[in-house]
C-alpha cells in the first residue's frame, strides 16, 4: 500500500476526516496510470483526460465507499472501467462505423505517410504500421474484452487484479484473455498475409 | 501434442516458452514440434511479434495532467457521506453502560425499554379515545343548550372550508418537511436501518439497481418519513419517486400525507400513496398490491381509468391479461371522519375502473398506474367526474 513514500490508507484517512487537499496525493500518485488506461481504451487524449478527471471525481465523492481490502489503483481502475462502459454503450455506433470503416482509411492514411517522403528508414515505418495496425485490432473488440487485454499488457496487473476490477471470476479473466489473444493473433496473421 | 495444444501455449505464454515455467520435458516436446511444424513455428513467431508490438506502444501523458484533474476534482466535490448506517461499537457501550446502572443486562434492559413504549403507546391511545368522547359529549351538551356548535367541521366531513384548512395546514407542513428533506438528504434518499444490499455494479447511483441478499429482509427509512421493507431477493432502485421494484416484495409505512407522490413502481403497476400501509409483490409478470390501513389508486395511465383498493382490500395486476379485485371485510382505518368517508364512496366506483384496467392490460400494452398524491386530489378528480360524495 505504500509507494512513492505516500500512504494510501493514511491519505484516505484523512480525506475522510475532511481534509481533501490530501486527495491531490491520490490524484498525483495515480493519475499518469489512469491517464494511460484510459487512453489505451478510448484512444482519444481528450476524452481520456475527461475520463481519468471523472474517475477521480466519482472516487473523492465515493471514498467513504473503498474498502481497504482491495489495492487502491485496483478501486481506481474499476472505476475507469465502469465509467468506460458506460461510455462504452453510448458510443457503441461511433465505434461501428470506425470498425467498418477503419481499415480503408487508416491503410489510405498509412500509405499516404509511406509515400510522403517519411524521414524514417522502410523498417521503421512498417513497424509503426503494424503496431498500429495491432491497435487498431484491439480497438476492434467488445469493451469486456478490451479491458482485459489492456489490463494484461499495459496494466502490469495479475489475473486475480483483473478479476478484482472488473468483478467477474478469475477463470472468465483466463478465457476471455485466450479469446482475445487468439482474435489477435488471427487478424495479425490475416493483416500480414495481406501485405505480402 | 496436437497443433491445438501447442497454439493454446503459444497464445497462454505470448510465444515465449523458453523460460516460461513450462515443465522441461513440456518444453522439449513443444521445441520438436515447432521444429517439424511449419503453421505452428510461424504462428509463434507472429504471436512474438505481436506481443512485442504492442508491449512498445507508449501513451504520452499531457504534462500539467495531474494538476489540470486537481483543480478540477477538489474544488468540484465533497466527499459523500456512508449512506449505510453502521452501529458502532460505542453506540452498543452506551446501553451497556445504561443496562449496568439499572444493573441489568443489556438484553433485559432492552426488553424493559420496549415494554415502557409499548405501555405509552397503549395509555396514548386510551387518552386520545378518551379525548374522542368526550369531544362528541361536548357536542351534545352545546345542542341541548341551543349552542351553534362548529357543524362544519364535526358533521361535514366533505365541507369545503374544513377541507380548506386542513389542506392548507398539511400543505404547509408538508413544505417544511420537504424542505427539511431537501437539505437533510441531498446527497442521500434513504437510510439503511437493517439488511444488506449487494451491489450489482458497485457504486452507489440513484436509479442504480440492487438486490437484497439472500435470506434478509432490508428496512429502509425513505426520506425519513416512509418504513420500507424490502424482502429477501428482491430487486428494486430507488429513486426521487419512491422504489422501483424489478421483482420481490416491497412493505411501506407511511405517514398519512407526509410524503406526496411516493410510489412503488413494478413491471406492471405504479402503486401511489394517499397515505398508508401497505405491501407490493412483484413476480411471473404480476403485482399484487395488499392495503392494511388507509387506501391507494390504481390508475390506466393511457386511459386515466382508476380504482381504489382500500385498506383490507387486494388487487392483482396481471401485465398479460388480467386484474383481479378481492375484497375483504373493509375496515377503514382513517384519522379524518372525511378520508374515511371519501374512500368509501369512492369504493362504489371501483368495479366499474377495474373491468376497464382489465380491458386495457389485456392488449398488453398499457402500464396500469396508481394516480393521486392526497385524498383531496381523489375528492377533486371524482367531483370533476361527476361522482356525488355521500354526506
Amino acid at each position: 500500500m505504500e509507494c512513492n513514500g505516500i500512504n494510501d490508507i493514511e491519505v484516505i484517512e484523512k480525506v475522510k476526516e475532511g481534509n481533501s487537499a490530501e486527495f491531490e496525493k491520490i490524484i498525483t500518485k495515480y493519475s499518469k496510470m489512469i491517464y494511460s488506461i484510459a487512453y489505451r481504451l478510448l484512444r482519444d487524449g481528450e476524452e481520456a483526460r475527461d475520463l481519468s478527471q471523472d474517475v477521480f471525481l466519482r472516487a473523492f465523492r465515493f471514498i467513504s465507499k473503498y474498502n481497504p481490502e482491495f489495492k487502491l489503483s485496483t478501486w481506481l481502475v474499476r472505476i475507469a472501467y465502469n465509467l468506460y462502459k458506460d461510455r462504452f454503450k453510448t458510443k457503441k455506433l461511433h465505434i461501428v462505423h470506425q470498425i467498418s470503416h477503419g481499415d480503408d482509411e487508416e491503410n489510405k492514411k498509412y500509405e499516404e505517410r509511406f509515400i510522403d517522403n517519411s524521414p524514417r528508414p522502410d523498417e521503421k515505418v512498417e513497424n509503426k504500421m503494424k503496431s498500429e495496425q495491432i491497435i487498431n485490432i484491439i480497438n476492434r473488440l467488445p469493451a469486456n474484452y478490451k479491458m482485459v487485454i489492456t489490463l494484461y499488457f499495459w496494466g502490469d496487473h495479475s489475473y486475480e487484479e483483473i478479476a478484482d476490477i472488473m468483478e467477474i471470476p478469475v477463470g472468465t479473466v483466463k478465457s476471455r484473455l485466450k479469446r482475445a489473444k487468439n482474435y489477435l493473433l488471427e487478424n495479425y496473421s490475416r493483416l500480414l498475409e495481406k501485405w505480402k | 501434442m496436437n497443433c491445438g495444444e501447442i497454439r493454446d501455449f503459444i497464445i497462454e505464454y505470448n510465444g515465449r516458452i523458453e523460460g516460461a515455467g513450462i515443465k522441461p520435458e513440456i518444453t522439449a516436446e513443444i521445441n520438436s514440434h515447432l521444429v517439424s511444424c511449419r503453421k505452428c513455428a510461424l504462428a509463434r513467431e507472429r504471436m512474438l511479434d505481436m506481443s512485442a508490438k504492442i508491449a512498445s506502444d507508449k501513451v504520452e501523458i499531457p504534462a500539467n495532467l495531474a494538476s489540470s484533474i486537481i483543480s478540477k476534482v477538489i474544488p468540484a466535490a465533497e466527499p459523500a457521506k456512508p449512506k449505510i448506517k453502521t452501529v458502532g461499537p460505542t453506540e452498543i457501550s452506551f446501553i451497556d453502560k445504561i443496562a449496568e446502572l439499572f444493573g441489568i443486562s443489556s438484553r433485559n434492559f432492552a426488553f424493559a425499554m420496549s415494554a415502557v413504549v409499548l405501555a405509552a403507546l397503549a395509555i396514548s391511545l386510551i387518552l386520545y379515545n378518551h379525548g374522542l368522547k368526550s369531544g362528541g359529549e361536548a357536542e351534545r351538551i352545546a345542542d341541548s343548550k341551543g349552542v351553534t356548535q362548529q357543524e362544519n367541521i364535526v358533521k361535514e366531513p366533505a365541507d369545503k372550508k374544513f377541507k380548506k384548512i386542513e389542506n392548507e395546514l398539511s400543505k404547509n407542513m408538508t413544505a417544511a418537511n420537504n424542505e427539511e428533506i431537501e437539505k437533510k438528504f441531498k446527497r442521500s434518499i434513504f437510510t439503511v436501518e437493517s439488511g444488506a444490499v449487494a451491489n450489482l455494479t458497485g457504486e452507489y447511483r440513484e436509479n442504480e439497481l440492487y438486490q437484497v441478499k439472500h435470506g434478509e429482509d432490508l428496512v429502509i427509512t425513505y426520506k425519513k418519513v416512509a418504513e420500507v421493507i424490502i424482502k429477501t431477493d428482491s430487486k428494486f432502485k430507488v429513486n426521487d419517486e419512491g422504489i422501483i421494484l424489478e421483482s420481490g416484495m416491497v412493505s411501506v409505512d407511511l405517514k398519512p400525507k407526509s410524503l406526496p407522490g411516493f410510489s412503488v413502481t413494478t413491471p406492471e403497476s405504479v402503486v401511489e400513496v394517499v397515505g398508508t400501509i401497505f405491501s407490493v409483490a412483484s413476480s411471473n409478470n404480476k403485482t399484487e398490491v395488499i392495503v392494511k390501513k388507509g387506501c391507494v389508486k390504481v390508475t390506466d395511465i393511457k386511459t386515466k381509468n382508476f380504482s381504489l383498493v382500500n385498506a383490507g382490500e387486494s388487487k392483482t395486476v396481471s401485465r398479460q391479461d388480467e386484474v383481479k379485485s378481492e375484497t375483504a371485510p373493509v375496515v377503514i382505518e382513517y384519522g379524518s371522519n372525511a378520508v374515511h368517508e371519501a374512500a368509501k364512496t369512492l369504493h362504489a366506483n371501483t368495479q366499474a375502473s377495474t373491468s376497464e384496467v382489465s380491458h386495457t392490460a389485456e392488449t398488453g400494452t398499457v402500464p396500469v398506474g396508481i394516480d393521486g398524491a392526497n385524498i383531496k386530489d381523489v375528492i377533486n378528480k371524482f367531483k370533476n367526474e361527476n361522482i356525488t360524495i355521500d354526506k
